[in-house]
Formats: structure tokens, sequence, C-alpha cells
């Protein structure tokens, strides 16, 4: 199968296109709480939003007719996708107050913050956004773990440890995880992808505090901190 | 952000005010490169992300364009869940932060308020 960068100069190592791909394909796919058709049609609005805004290069036309999804999705990952600096609890509130469920709402944050990953990654190689699958048929699961709990962010998490049970340890082991890797995990699925994102894009649990672990010895880690540094900073993001 | 520790794991002092006052420099080697690349990220003239590329790519090789495109690509994502969950940060990392945070303005961050009371 041809790499999902093979036009770019710059050769991506084979387990950053993997996930890239599945990233790609699980948008046209039934979700947890969206099915394909929805999913995809709030990855369009991410790109739309982001065309709007002259920060995404060329991508290809949906491979198949769109889902309506609500209003108030589309503003969500619009914003999630262009203006992440601006975000407050309002985004949360006004979703809540036009009828989103809290798990659609994560789920939608996961399809605004996957997409955009991989399309600023393809931007920064200088090559076309990838293009969507066609729409995959099936209803979304609808379940909910039992396990969330108030965590302190504005909507329930699973916790790490015992407190996680059965879900907890599927998604993070025996290992503790920070609250950003626990974030979306009111939608397990979605949680155990940006964990496995972060692993192949940045650093494991395991080797998070290993400074000599680098995926490509051209960076050093100090150097790779100072762009995640310099990102937050640009994001007005205080985690 | 772990610029400080990943300085300190190979005995250098980074000033890292500079990462949120441009005037400074954090003392990171090629910062001038790798932070052009990043801030061209938020640049609407395509010309501008290129010409960093190719002046990272021509500086560090082509390996350190894909890793500071994903390492761009990957903070952008963790800044977006962080900023729409409404996250805290966790508590270990608030008291052990605490001397740059202010120095650097982060506590002025709206997404500030997740974590520090009001």
């Amino acid at each position: 199968m041809a790499s999902l960068y093979h036009d770019s100069l710059y050769p991506v190592r084979d387990k950053l296109d993997e996930a890239h791909r599945d990233i790609v394909v699980s948008l046209s796919r039934p979700g947890t709480w969206w099915s394909g058709a929805e999913r995809a049609a709030l990855a369009e609005s991410v790109r739309k939003a982001r065309r709007d805004a002259g920060i995404q290069d060329d991508a290809p036309e949906p491979a198949s007719e769109l889902a309506e999804v609500p209003d108030s999705a589309r503003r969500v990952v619009s914003k999630i996708a262009v203006s992440p600096e601006t975000i407050d609890r309002s985004l949360l509130d006004d979703a809540l107050a036009d009828g989103l469920g809290e798990e659609a709402y994560v789920e939608a944050v996961a399809i605004a913050v996957r997409l955009s990953n991989v399309d600023d990654f393809a931007r920064g190689l200088g090559v076309e956004a990838p293009a969507l699958p066609p729409v995959v048929a099936g209803e979304p699961s609808r379940v909910r773990p039992a396990e969330a709990v108030d965590e302190g962010a504005w909507l329930p998490t699973i916790p790490s440890g015992e407190a996680g049970g059965e879900t907890g340890k599927r998604l993070y082991g025996k290992e503790w995880a920070a609250n950003i890797l626990r974030a979306l995990s009111l939608v397990p699925d979605e949680c155990a992808s940006i964990i496995a994102l972060e692993d192949v894009q940045y650093r494991s649990v395991k080797t998070i505090m290993d400074f000599d672990f680098t995926h490509d010895p051209a960076i050093a880690r100090s150097q790779v901190e100072l762009v995640a540094a310099r990102v937050s900073a640009l994001n007005t993001c205080f985690y | 952000m772990l610029l400080r520790e990943s300085g300190q794991a190979k005995a250098k002092h980074y000033e890292l005010q500079g990462v949120t006052d441009r005037s400074l420099e954090t003392g990171v080697e090629n910062e001038d490169v790798l932070l052009a690349y990043a801030e061209a990220f938020w640049n609407k003239d395509r010309g501008v992300l290129d010409r960093a590329r190719a002046a990272l790519a021509e500086r560090m090789g082509a390996g350190a364009v894909v890793e500071a495109a994903i390492t761009v690509a990957n903070f952008g994502m963790v800044d977006r869940i962080a900023n729409s969950i409404g996250i805290p940060l966790d508590a270990m990392a608030v008291s052990a932060t605490s001397d740059f945070r202010a120095v650097l303005g982060i506590d002025q961050f709206p997404s500030a308020r997740n974590t520090l009371p009001a």
C-alpha cells in the first residue's frame, strides 16, 4: 500500500504513516456516538473552517454524500479547528444547551483534533491533505463507560489505577496516565486513539522522561520541546 | 513543557522566557530555523511556510523537518484537547512549574482558569 505521504520530499517513518492512515480510515466509520456519514460530515466541517481561515492547503473532495449534523456540532469542530486559543467553557455550555450530548461533544472534539493533526502535518510537509475514504454504514454503539467520573475537567473522565476499572485498565494498562491522556475517556475508543498517537508522534508514558530517546537523531529532545512550547504558547494553552 | 528538564538532562540551561518573548533567545541550538518553521504554520501565506521548511531542511536535514512538523501537529492536537475539555494541569506539575509560569505570563492564559483559582 502506498504511503499516505508518498509525494513528500521528506520521508515519513512507517509508524507515523500507519497511525495517520488509521485516523483517516476511522473518520468515515461509525463511532461511538456518531455514524460514519456524520463523522465524515464533521470532518468536512473541520476542513471548511480551516480553508476559510487560510490554514488548509489542498484536500480532496469528500468521497461520499455527507450526512446532516446539528449546527451546534459544526460550530464546535470549526472553533476547535481554527481558534483553539479562544476556547472557554461557553463552547461546551452552548453545545449542551443546543441539545448536543456530553459524549457526542467529546467525540466531535476527537474528530476535530485528530483531523487537524493530520492536516497540520501534511501542510507542514507541503503535501496535499489525505482523502477520506468512502463512508462505512453502521450504527454507533452509544455505550457510555460506567467508570467515568468527575475528576475536575468540564466533563467526566476515567481515572487511571483501580478507580478506572476494566475500561481504565484497557486504556492505560497499569501506568499512571496524565490528565491529557484521560481527557477524551468519556468515549474510550477516541481516548485510545489519542494515547496511541502520543506514543508515535511524541513520547509514551514510559519514554517521556527519557531525554535520550528520539524518533529521529536529526532532532534533539530539547529542540522538540522548544517547538512544543512555542506551539502551546501560540495556542495560549496553560496545560 | 519539558524544555527545562531536557536541558537539565544535558547539563544545559535554557532561557525559557524566549518561548514567549521572541526578542530573547532560549539557547537551544538552531532555534532560529525551528521557531520560524513552527510559527509559519499560523501564517496564511503558504510561501512563508515553504521558505521556513526549506531553511530547516537545509540546516538540519529531512528528518528534522518531519519531526518538527509532527511536533507542531501533535501539540496543536494536545492543546485543542486541553482547551476543549477544560482539563486541569496535573497536580504534581502545578507547583513544579509555578516559577516559570509566572515569568512567562502563562498564568494569564484563558485556559489557566481550568487549573488556578480565579
